[in-house]
């Protein structure tokens, strides 16, 4: 036998058994996928909103003595409930009934199924019902949910969750993010976070908020203008360009540790930072070499790979969710066009031939869509591509709305808008439908970026 | 021509105004009153240095040094320049302004100007950051053409950030796409 058909021959024989492999997973997946009931299936072409009913969480603690605060305790259970019905509408996916509409009383003790009248529940039109409870104890505030299948008079979740009374919030959005998994088998991302630019302090400063745009937050006090933040993948850290040391200079900062360091000091401008899909590196624009081109700088190393060199203008790079692939911008047409660079290969390929000003791509986590903002007579509009260039669709049609950032599950994306008075932000979902406003209210919010999971 | 010819007088009566405040108002001068046109830019030329120092000089003796004061003074003849939108090629219009700004910086050798791009409202942030630094980088290098040493020229960019006029129309815009300049030391 020669050497090279002995090498065929174990070619063959990795094949066979990689092929074994994967039928054999094949045959797994589908059989747990047998077990588990999807309640909402977010493959399918149209999802039929699924009728939900949250009853109001009642207090089980200790009788109220004279010092307990019971205003204290009704917020709470009011934030508890409006916080899962918030989230539930917010995806778009859920039809909340109407409190108006219930029949079965509240009591201390119908926590479970036992104590649940499914048929009263299926009258108002339900389909999956929660219930809850909640208590402060040693200083912690106790969440006990019940999530129903009213018409299997079935228990999907029956759990309690322990956390800080000071925010009954972040328990919500904690326990909803598990109805979400366990109704459709995604992950929720109602633990997630926006970070964006706002100039209400006359400034441009840095705040964070929740995913929804509520308990917003200044996180830098430099005086200076901040631009462009952006999470890590691991959501531990965010880079941004700051004017702060009297350059336009990318900067690092930790979340945790609160340490800020600057990443990218060259000449001319350090801007459009975005970190690559493993955290490792950060693209970004620099003009060291007389004209603003896209390069790549390695984190711990501190070198520099160019990627572009042309004379015009490349910018706010977006990397694909594999890494290989990065979308930006380029004057190189004449007027600003969204392109792909292959980082293997070094092709370049071009996306965007409609529109004198097309900018801000910004690839989705799922890989299939770029989305972008497009002008046209001075007003910009939110648009997706797929990644082959073809399937083009507009999102928005009122006021400017620019610098599109997809949430972790691809479904919806955050933009900045002029519809009302001031520049806010607004998230719509990837088809055209649910546009909602965030809760912000800050004023003057532009660029914003949506968080990878953080739970 | 003609349409031009008819608003020479308010031309003429706007220069004569923008004489008596002198050098507070050499970078709007520039660019304010005066989008597009060549004998008009000619006649902007003279203004700052009608009573340009002795403003200057009247508002900052108490603390600034002689040098300093005459810092001042000369940096008010380093123009601004402006451009179309989306572009970042200088206009023809400019050339006499940027040739007395190459003068300036040769005679004197050694000082370090900062070349500052900036760009309109209209546009996305980081592209605006980069059209900004086109803007400074082009003039960087038409100075050097003109024989000033590039070593002692830098840029910066502030795309959208800092604009002179805060109105939303075509006026502002213009106004605010442009390349100033910023004397770092001596």
């Amino acid at each position: 036998m020669t050497k090279r058909e002995s090498m065929n021959d174990r070619t063959t024989r990795v094949l066979t058994t990689l092929l074994c492999i994967l039928i054999g997973s094949i045959c797994i997946l589908s059989a747990n996928s047998v077990r588990a009931k999807v309640y909402i299936d977010l493959d399918a072409p149209a999802i039929e909103k699924l009728p939900v009913a949250v009853q109001e969480f009642v207090y089980l603690g200790d009788e109220p003595g004279l010092n307990t605060d019971t205003e204290q305790l009704e917020r709470v259970a009011e934030i508890i409930r409006d916080t899962i019905e918030d989230d539930l509408d917010f995806s778009g996916l859920f039809r909340i009934i109407d409190e108006e509409a219930f029949l079965e009383e509240v009591t201390e003790n119908g926590l479970n199924a036992a104590d649940t009248d499914f048929e009263q529940w299926r009258i108002t039109g339900a389909e999956a019902v929660i219930k809850g409870g909640f208590r402060i104890e040693n200083g912690k505030l106790e969440v006990d949910v019940r999530l129903f299948d009213a018409v299997k008079e079935s228990t999907i979740i029956a759990k309690k969750y322990i956390g800080n009374p000071k925010r009954p919030k972040r328990l919500a959005h904690y326990f909803t993010d598990q109805l979400y998994e366990k109704l459709t088998g995604r992950k929720g991302i109602f633990s997630t976070r926006q970070l964006f630019v706002s100039s209400s302090s006359g400034n441009k400063e840095l705040y964070v908020s929740d995913y929804d745009g509520s308990n917003a937050r200044r996180i830098t006090r430099n005086g200076s203008i901040n631009l462009s933040p952006q999470w890590s993948p691991d959501g531990k850290k965010l880079i941004y360009t700051s004017y702060k040391e009297g350059c336009a200079c990318l900067y690092m900062l930790d979340l945790k540790t609160g340490q800020d360091r600057a990443l990218s000091k060259n000449p001319g401008i350090n801007i459009s930072g975005r970190f690559s899909p493993n955290g490792e590196s950060v693209a970004l624009t620099l003009s060291s070499k007389e004209s603003p081109d896209l390069y790549i700088l390695d984190i711990e190393t501190g070198t520099k790979k160019r990627l572009t060199k042309n004379y015009g203008i490349d910018v706010s790079p977006s990397f694909s969710p594999d890494g290989k692939r990065v979308a930006y911008v380029s004057d190189i047409s004449g007027n600003p066009h969204i392109f792909v660079l292959d980082l293997t290969t070094g092709k370049r390929r071009r996306l965007t031939y409609k529109g004198g000003y097309n900018s801000s791509p910004a690839w989705s986590p799922d890989g299939k869509w770029i989305a972008f903002s497009r002008a046209s007579k001075g007003k910009f509009d939110i648009w997706l591509l797929r990644v082959d260039g073809f399937g083009g669709a507009r999102l928005t049609w009122t006021g400017s709305n620019k610098a599109p950032s997809w949430s972790p599950d691809s479904r919806q994306i955050v933009f900045s808008s002029t519809r009302s008075d001031h520049t806010s932000l607004y998230v719509i979902q990837r088809d055209g439908t649910g546009l909602r406003k965030l809760k912000t209210e800050i004023g003057n919010e532009q660029t914003p970026s949506w968080s990878p999971y953080l739970n | 021509m003609h349409r031009f010819l008819r608003f020479l007088p308010i031309l003429v009566i706007t220069l004569a105004l923008v004489s008596c405040k002198g050098a507070m108002v050499k970078e709007e001068s520039a660019g304010t009153t005066v989008p597009d046109d060549e004998i008009v830019t000619e006649e902007i030329l003279e203004v700052p240095d009608v009573g340009a120092d002795s403003i200057e000089v009247r508002g900052l003796n108490e603390t600034a040094s002689s040098e300093e004061l005459e810092m001042k003074a000369e940096k008010g003849r380093l123009y601004t320049v402006h451009f179309d939108f989306d572009k970042y090629t200088i206009k023809a219009e400019y050339k006499d302004e940027l040739k007395h700004n190459a003068r300036w910086l040769k005679k004197n050798n050694g000082v370090k100007v900062r070349v500052e791009g900036h760009a309109d409202e209209r546009g996305e942030n980081e592209y605006n950051l980069a059209l900004g630094e086109k803007r400074a980088i082009s003039v960087k290098n038409y100075l050097s053409v003109l024989g000033v040493n590039p070593k002692n020229i830098t840029t910066l960019s502030y795309g959208e950030e800092k604009p002179l006029n805060k109105e939303h129309n075509e006026e502002a815009w213009g106004i605010n796409r442009r390349a100033d300049f910023t004397i770092i030391n001596r």
